[in-house]
């Protein structure tokens, strides 16, 4: 089956990440696919890439990173990126910002592929703040 | 049939009054403790959300799940709603 | 096309989250989704008139929201006990259907997704 996912918190904010990133691990365990997974709201700070992991606790970059190694795209809002400061190379220049934020491998999209996801998908699934 | 996600109490309050009484529920994240108050059928727990609290589901009702079992549960139900407030 | 229910239940301004879901509704709609939105619960207060989003350079939600119809999210709806225990009236919005908890019992599990979690 085809999934879509949507994360909307921010990094020590909630729960979110941990619970789409087990969820997603799981759907690839079980063979299911993986249509996007999008950050929304806040969540779209899980794409930062400039967060330093306090030493022995989990390293939330590295975990998407290696989750995006699976094949899976991690596609952000770009309204609700930009205006919290996730640019990438292309808006920092866009708006001739010093620097950019956005890590590899995640991409800032429109809301439509939000949308394009969920017609893709046979199932959508939001992990809230 | 839908399936609802809970992640808080004040979720469940709200999930409860709009969901069709044979819906089934997973309790996760904060979620998890309502487990022990609830008298439901058809509900789910889970399992590591609950241990990493420190929540009991020894005399729980509920059956308890990990991440396998979740993925199963939205296999078979549409559509997936989540409840935080 | 997928049916999609936004559920708004969260009052307007302490954020930006609601303004952010209406954005993705009219993306829904421009994409001929079968769009539908429901306010519950302290999210109803984004009904109210007379709101000036421009004192705090927020956009004004309620104008946001009467923009929908333009866009062809035409199914609009409250919880009536949510409004009802609010005091509110909606008189001034004659687009928004009230629905008893048993009339959105049948309107959620009548859809292919729900979008909105928030808190």
């Amino acid at each position: 089956m085809k999934y879509t996912l949507a994360i909307h918190g921010a990094p020590y904010a909630s729960q979110s990440a941990q619970h789409g990133m087990a969820f997603a691990e799981a759907l690839l365990r079980q063979a299911h696919t993986i249509e996007r997974i999008f950050f929304f709201h806040e969540g779209v700070l899980q794409a930062l890439s400039t967060p330093v992991a306090p030493q022995g606790e989990e390293d939330l970059l590295q975990k998407w990173q290696a989750l995006s190694a699976q094949g899976v795209e991690l596609a952000v809002c770009i309204a609700s990126g930009i205006k919290r400061g996730v640019l990438s190379e292309e808006e920092r220049a866009r708006y001739e910002k010093t620097s950019n934020s956005l890590a590899e491998p995640f991409t800032l999209v429109g809301l439509g592929q939000l949308i394009s996801a969920i017609n893709e998908a046979d199932r959508y699934i939001e992990f809230p703040a | 049939m839908s399936l609802h996600l809970v992640f808080n109490s004040a979720g469940y309050a709200a999930c409860r009054q709009r969901k069709l009484s044979d819906d089934p529920i997973i309790l996760l994240g904060d979620g998890v403790y309502c487990a022990n108050r609830l008298d439901e059928d058809n509900i789910h727990v889970l399992e590591i959300d609950a241990r990493v609290r420190g929540v009991s589901l020894e005399q729980c009702k509920a059956s308890t799940i990990n991440y396998d079992t979740f993925v199963a549960l939205t296999a078979l139900h549409s559509p997936i709603v989540s409840w935080a407030e | 096309m997928k049916k999609m229910l936004f559920i708004i239940s969260q009052p307007p301004y302490a954020n930006t989250h609601n303004a952010e879901l209406l954005e993705a509704a009219m993306v829904g709609a421009v994409f001929d989704g079968e769009v539908s939105l429901l306010f519950r619960d302290d999210g109803v207060w984004g009904l109210l008139p007379n709101q000036h989003g421009e004192l705090i350079e927020q956009k004004t939600f309620s104008k946001i929201l009467s923009a929908l119809p333009t866009y062809e999210v035409e199914r609009l709806f409250a919880c009536a006990p949510s409004v009802a225990d609010r005091d509110l009236s909606i008189s001034h919005s004659p687009e928004i259907e009230l629905l008893t908890l048993k009339q959105q019992i049948a309107l959620i599990a009548a859809q292919d997704v729900v979008i909105g979690a928030q808190r």
